[in-house]
């Protein structure tokens, strides 16, 4: 196969056969699930990162100059927006004054906090090794245990969502897209609160399924994390709804078409599942059990 | 492509140019490029390793190299583990690049390339089709395809200067 008839063609024809076995029996069972060898993926990711992040120094070079040659032409334009927005923002920021005063009145009143502010821990890191290839969409950053960072942990940028932590290593984290096949997470519209299920499809609109109310959802509704299952944060922008090709309602992500470097990764413990009554009893017999055997 | 053996001397540290070539090719093609709100990723950049593979008579020690490069990739790009271990490794069995009569010239080393993407672009749909359980598009492949041989004299240059660095200058042409 590789060569003439000698021995040395042998051994060699025997090897190539092994690993394409080797690597065949690999690529089956770990079709889909990328779930084998975990931690050895951790490792080596974690070894190749600075490679990565060292040969990613001139692409990062050549992306700033091509950065900063589209916002000069956009400056004059943008600048103009910019003085309109601040005039709206003007009357909004009064508005968002009174309300803030309103909401703490009646926060008092009932006893309650602000559910969003309990997620005030963020790291910032350094996305830099984004993958959007055909099967897959991740990306690396440059946190890991060292800066408690924990699997599940909400990864955003300042437009918005961007994915969730999927592995943790040493020093580098692998986030998963929201764009992913993988992905799954728990959304809602902002104006009528209709939950679904915001899911990839590594495409640049992931779909809405197990939408609780389809009548809910139209075109341009702001779409955010709705925190039902306790997993990500609630109220973190992802995008907005949009119509495809085919008139199925999908979600334009706030982080498309937009250059990812600095991102944020919110420190979130899921709610913890309430403890029930009979293993609460279970427990305190156990221990009354034990303190008999004592005496 | 030749079947029978190479009958001419091998250059020592063939293997090492290979590898080290590979490696950062491997590196670079998880490394994305953002510019005018596009994100561009390099993932098909190894394949220019396989296809500029060093004529060498230590076919395992290539075949070993190779298949730890494949599961390197990988990991490295979180896709499904042993995908491009077999792609590297049927290519290099159906191209057999260790067997080169004539050293390396760009101009066959691009005719060669363009074989080997077409090839390895219909192993990759077929795998990512059978991984993901539907057929990926088509038009990312072509854009990468494209990618790729926009890069290809970049590598080329790149294996050019390892074979420099590492390489006997008497013997610079035997790989």
């Amino acid at each position: 196969m590789l060569g003439s008839n000698s021995n040395s063609t042998k051994a060699s024809n025997i090897a190539l056969i092994t690993a394409l076995i080797l690597a065949g029996a690999l690529f089956i069972s770990d079709r889909g699930s990328q779930t084998i060898f975990l931690q050895t993926r951790s490792n080596v990711e974690a070894i190749a990162s600075p490679g990565i992040k060292f040969l990613s120094i001139p692409i990062s070079m050549i992306e700033n100059v091509s950065s900063a040659f589209v916002e000069r032409s956009k400056a004059l334009s943008e600048n103009k927006a910019l003085r309109d927005e601040l005039y709206k923002l003007r009357d909004y920021q009064k508005e968002s004054r009174i309300m803030e005063l309103k909401l703490s009145r009646l926060e008092q009143l009932l006893n309650s906090s602000n559910e969003t502010n309990k997620t005030s821990v963020q790291t910032v890191a350094r996305s830099y090794g984004e993958v959007n290839s055909p099967f897959v969409r991740s990306s690396l950053i440059d946190v890991g245990k060292k800066s408690n960072i924990q699997k599940g942990y909400a990864v955003s940028t300042v437009d918005g969502l961007y994915g969730h932590v999927q592995r943790v290593g040493k020093n580098s984290s692998r986030v998963l897209l929201l764009s992913d096949i993988n992905s799954r997470i728990s959304v809602m519209s902002l104006r009528s609160n209709s939950r679904a299920i915001l899911a990839g499809n590594n495409d640049d609109f992931p779909n809405l399924i197990f939408a609780s109310n389809y009548e809910g959802w139209f075109e341009g509704d702001t779409v955010l994390t709705s925190g039902d299952g306790g997993m990500l944060p609630p109220g973190l922008e992802v995008g907005f709804v949009i119509k495809d090709a085919t008139g199925k309602l999908v979600v334009d992500l706030n982080t498309n078409s937009k250059t990812v470097d600095w991102i944020l990764v919110t420190h979130y413990n899921p709610i913890e599942t309430p403890i029930s009554q009979t293993e609460i009893q279970g427990n305190s017999t156990h221990d009354l059990a034990s303190i008999s055997k004592g005496f | 492509m030749p079947l029978h053996p190479v009958s001419q001397p091998f250059a020592r540290g063939g293997l090492l140019v290979g590898s080290l070539l590979m490696l950062i090719l491997a590196l670079l093609s998880v490394s994305s490029f953002n510019a005018f709100n596009t994100v561009i990723n390099f993932i098909y950049l190894p394949l220019i390793g396989i296809c500029t593979w060093p004529r060498t008579d230590k076919i395992i020690t290539s075949i070993c190299i190779i298949f730890i490069f494949g599961l390197l990739l990988d990991i490295i790009s979180s896709g499904p583990l042993g995908l491009w271990s077999l792609i590297f490794l049927i290519n290099f069995a159906v191209f057999k690049p260790h067997m080169r009569l004539k050293p390396l010239v760009f101009s066959t080393a691009f005719s060669s390339w363009f074989l080997l993407l077409f090839f390895s672009s219909i192993l990759i749909y077929f795998f990512v089709w059978f991984s993901i359980d539907y057929p990926p598009r088509v038009m990312p492949l072509i854009i990468q395809s494209a990618i790729a041989t926009c890069l290809f004299p970049l590598a080329y240059g790149l294996r050019h200067l390892l074979k420099k660095i590492f390489i006997d200058q008497f013997l610079r042409d035997l790989i």
